[in-house]
């Protein structure tokens, strides 16, 4: 027995060591960093990304689903993961929510175009998705919960928006959900009390997290008080939320989604727009403006040395 | 008179009725899991499921859905906690035994206390400082010569063979130790030199001990969650190579359940069942193999000495009984013949002295991955705990650069209180029922104590998947203190009862039938006779507890929030405990500094308690020898 672990544990380092060697010499592999399946910013990065013929998420002949991202990829779950890994990582890409990107890391260009309001409205930024709203449509919300609806429905919203990097939506039929109705925005005034209810539950999407912190923080001041005194802030992703909003019966709960919904006993509005950013580290000379078909090539691995864009 | 019958009648249904409690809790986490994981598996198809090795759901399948357009394999990532098992297996189990040895037969005397200790100083630290550890220390390290970040399959065998390593060594330590000391002495006074006498001898007698703890550390990498999502890359592939990309089966439901969708959700809760019947797989190889060593270690008749036999008598025996005929006695020539081979051989590279080298090798390789781990976290925690007071007492501030984990050790100690207020009754009177009430073997008593092997092998996401599906959409739709505590407070049923239940064990019979002779009656015998005896071995098992719930991450994510947020008000806010906050500020990759001091924070009090719990079992075994 001895003798075997002995022969394990030699092999082991021998074939580890070899390893090494020959990974050491020559460029690194870029290391793709994406998000799990099913998150809202995959899913637009995603939907969009390809190279003429296939996408990173498509359906094939059969309509089943079939997602072309690398086997190799890292995936994270929560943007601050992505985050972090790119800015640690000189040979690392990934992609985020376009209100979460700082200093940390690079913004590339997509197709020549840089994220930005003008660019996302008029849609020649094409990585982008809509910031979701929900309460539950089958019972009656608090008051306190109906007032900072209409708060988040007004134009407040969009200095909210403007401070952490999404794209105000004021267009009623930009604001409905695929299918729906325009939703106009609503007038919104203060009341001389903070209106009665239990704290108001937010829950939902992490993408939406600086969004809503702002939200939050600016109607409290508007009443003389401090957000944490109005709200719980839960954010485990968007199907938590929407769940969470369908289990209200207390009629206290808003749910955020980073996916448009389309979902019976839901009410839904998008308050505004996301790019998500391609990001890569803050050392990377190199990449600055990569096309769609390029991203494609990355992030499925058919290219896996950023010397190979060319 | 009849006030004390009702009495003793009463003191009988509360502790049966915290029994079957242990039971319904088994029950109530298969039946909800499989409740929401049929569904699923039956859309999906059952084959698909375990054997497909596709996995690439769709947010928008539901069950109303003719065809679902997403597909949901686990195969993939089956095999990924399989290979990442055997990798910690071979890191861990081979570490493990080694230093086992070391500790047993090689240590010095002076020494082996605090080794020991060390290690098991291993087993509280909070498998998300592992990870952490992992992330900041481990992958730069791999990095060096990977052709990635060195995350993957290397890396993730590393961690959780550092984890599984506590388990295998202590286990292994009690039953080398619990080898008769003739066995090594008869093995000297045949001339075998101390090397040969440990690995010859002790090593073999005791192989099942070993084994079992093998098996138990198996169970745990089977189930370790937090460390494994930081370093595996959790991309759905069999990883090709050490630095390859991988995901295995806890990781699938952490990563991909806030965004599930209706389908998604249920497999990802079916992927939960799966894991419930590997460790319970694992926890029933583990228990016969158990019951086995502890049998034939009773008696001295049976495994130990057969393997004693095995060695020194068996090769005369059969000289001496069989008269073998032509073509058998040219086979036994041959068998000697390589055995001579192998002696020779054995001579010139003298394998137990290798093994020797082996074992102090190892002794050392683990203590000083204990001193790495927490000294690498002490350096780069500690200072800034010190110059950043305010992470510590700051007020929190809504949507400030400046962080606090102020509420969250305020939500850390109300999770503690009120799991323990939960769990601590309910597993005394559970213990208590088995050992002074219930016959030895009873179904109902064995029904009881294979729920509470259950509980003790259910991986801790699973916990969280069970709490998620139970006690938040009960209570409030969303995730809440409440729910998370109620949550945590099963998991820790099985430590009470079986640590409760072993210092009631070693209360002397003498001491309940003096009480009983004296005209008490069995309550009071029980309270005031046996619980005041047992008590410290009681206190350490709830202290142990404490260490638990502060440690764990895995079941609160999803049942009582991720966020760290303001100070809670009640028992009804979401809030993030210290463990969760730490993976939070881990992957925010701009709170770095915080995040090592949140680390150093979480071992003192993990390491502390256990200290503590060490220290007050110590006094339980002098007192013991005292009377």
């Amino acid at each position: 027995m001895k003798k075997f672990l002995a022969v394990l544990l030699a092999s082991v380092a021998i074939v580890s060591m070899a390893i090494g060697f020959t990974a050491c010499g020559g460029e690194k592999n870029i290391t793709v960093v994406v998000r799990e399946a099913g998150s809202g910013t995959r899913e637009a990065f995603d939907k969009v990304v390809t190279d003429g013929e296939h996408y990173l998420e498509e359906k094939d002949a059969n309509g089943q689903k079939v997602y072309n991202t690398t086997d190799k990829a890292d995936i994270q779950k929560e943007t601050g993961n992505v985050m972090t890994k790119v800015a640690n990582d000189v040979n690392a890409i990934g992609y985020v929510s376009l209100g979460s990107v700082n200093d940390t890391v690079k913004v590339v260009r997509v197709e020549g175009v840089a994220p930005s309001a003008t660019t996302v409205l008029d849609g020649s930024y094409k990585i982008q998705r809509p910031f979701v709203i929900m309460t539950n449509s089958d019972v009656t919300l608090t008051a306190r919960a109906s007032d900072f609806l209409t708060y988040l429905k007004s134009e407040a919203s969009e200095d909210h928006a403007d401070e952490t990097g999404c794209i105000y939506l004021s267009d009623p039929a930009m604001r409905a959900n695929v299918g729906e109705t325009a939703i106009p925005v609503e007038d919104f005034t203060a009341e001389a009390t903070l209106p009665e209810g239990d704290k108001i539950v937010i829950n939902g999407s992490t993408s939406m997290e600086k969004f809503i912190k702002n939200a939050m923080e600016g109607y409290a001041d508007l009443y003389g008080t401090t957000a944490d005194a109005i709200f719980t802030l839960d954010l485990q992703g968007s199907s938590v939320g929407k769940s969470a909003v369908k289990n209200d019966n207390a009629g206290n709960v808003i749910g955020l989604s980073s996916a448009s919904v389309a979902e019976d006993g839901i009410d839904s509005f998008n308050v505004c727009l996301d790019a998500v950013a391609v990001v890569v580290n803050n050392n990377n000379e190199t990449v600055n403006d990569l096309t769609l078909a390029q991203l494609y090539d990355i992030f499925s691995g058919q290219i896996t040395k950023f010397g190979e864009l060319g | 008179m009849i006030s004390s019958k009702v009495k003793e009648r009463a003191g009988c249904v509360i502790f049966t009725v915290a029994a079957v409690i242990c039971v319904i809790a088994v029950i109530a986490i298969f039946v909800f899991m499989l409740i929401r994981g049929i569904p699923a598996l039956g859309k999906i198809g059952f084959f698909d499921f375990l054997f497909g090795d596709k996995w690439s759901p769709d947010r928008l399948d539901t069950f109303e859905t003719e065809t679902l357009s997403g597909s949901y394999g686990i195969f993939k990532m089956i095999v990924g906690t399989l290979l990442a098992t055997v990798g910690a297996l071979a890191i861990g189990g081979t570490l493990g035994f080694f230093t086992a040895v070391f500790l047993a037969f090689y240590c010095p005397k002076k020494l082996k206390k605090v080794f020991s200790s060390m290690i098991n100083l291993l087993a509280g630290i909070p498998s998300v400082v592992y990870g952490f550890f992992g992330i900041v220390f481990l992958l730069p390290l791999l990095a060096n010569f990977a052709p990635n970040n060195g995350s993957g399959l290397l890396a993730t065998s590393i961690i959780l063979g550092i984890m599984i390593l506590p388990t295998v060594v202590s286990l292994s330590k009690t039953s080398l130790e619990a080898v008769p000391r003739t066995y090594y002495e008869g093995a000297l006074a045949l001339g075998a030199s101390h090397s040969r006498a440990v690995f010859g001898t002790m090593v073999k007698a005791s192989r099942s001990g070993i084994f079992a703890s093998l098996v138990l550390g198996i169970g745990r990498a089977l189930g370790e969650t937090m460390a494994v999502v930081m370093v595996a890359g959790n991309s759905v592939a069999y990883p090709d190579g050490l630095f390859g990309s991988f995901r295995v089966l806890t990781a699938n439901i952490v990563m991909e359940m806030g965004y599930a969708g209706e389908v998604q959700q249920g497999a990802l809760v079916a992927t939960g069942v799966v894991l419930l019947f590997f460790v319970l797989i694992v926890n029933l190889i583990f228990g016969a193999i158990s019951k086995r060593a502890i049998a034939c270690g009773v008696n001295g008749k049976g495994f130990i000495s057969k393997a004693f036999n095995k060695i020194f008598k068996r090769k005369e025996d059969r000289k001496e009984n069989k008269q073998p005929g032509a073509f058998k006695s040219k086979l036994i020539k041959i068998k000697n013949k390589i055995g001579e081979v192998k002696d020779g051989v054995k001579y010139k590279i003298n394998s137990s002295k290798i093994g020797a080298g082996f074992a102090i090798g190892s002794g050392i390789l683990s203590a000083s991955a204990l001193l790495l781990v927490i000294g690498f976290i002490f350096v780069q925690g500690a200072p800034y705990l010190f110059t950043h007071p305010n992470l510590l007492f700051g007020e929190y501030q809504f949507n400030s650069e400046e962080i606090t984990i102020l509420p969250s050790i305020i939500t850390t100690l109300m999770t503690v209180l009120l799991s323990l207020v939960i769990a601590v009754p309910i597993g005394i009177c559970t213990a208590i029922f088995l050992n002074e009430y219930a016959q030895k073997n009873n179904i109902f008593v064995r029904l009881i104590r294979g729920a509470i092997d259950v509980l003790s092998g259910v991986p801790s996401i699973v916990y969280g998947l069970f709490g998620m599906l139970t006690f938040v959409v009960i209570i409030k739709g969303t995730s809440t203190i409440l729910a998370g505590s109620l949550t945590v407070s099963i998991m820790l049923l099985p430590t009470i009862v079986r640590s409760t239940e072993e210092s009631l064990k070693s209360v002397m019979d003498s001491l309940r039938e003096g009480s009983l002779a004296l005209g008490a009656g069995k309550m009071r015998t029980i309270f005031k006779v046996v619980l005041p005896s047992a008590l410290p071995g009681i206190l350490s098992a709830i202290i142990l507890s404490m260490g638990r719930v502060i440690s764990e991450s895995a079941p609160f994510i999803y049942t009582m929030g991720s966020v760290i947020s303001a100070m809670p008000s009640g028992y009804l806010d979401s809030n993030a405990t210290l463990a969760v906050a730490l993976y939070r500020l881990a992957g925010e990759g701009w709170y770095v500094n915080e995040a090592y001091a949140t680390a150093v924070v979480l071992i003192v009090l993990v390491l502390g308690l256990n200290l503590l719990a060490e220290f007050i079992a110590g006094r339980l075994n002098k007192r013991l020898k005292g009377v």
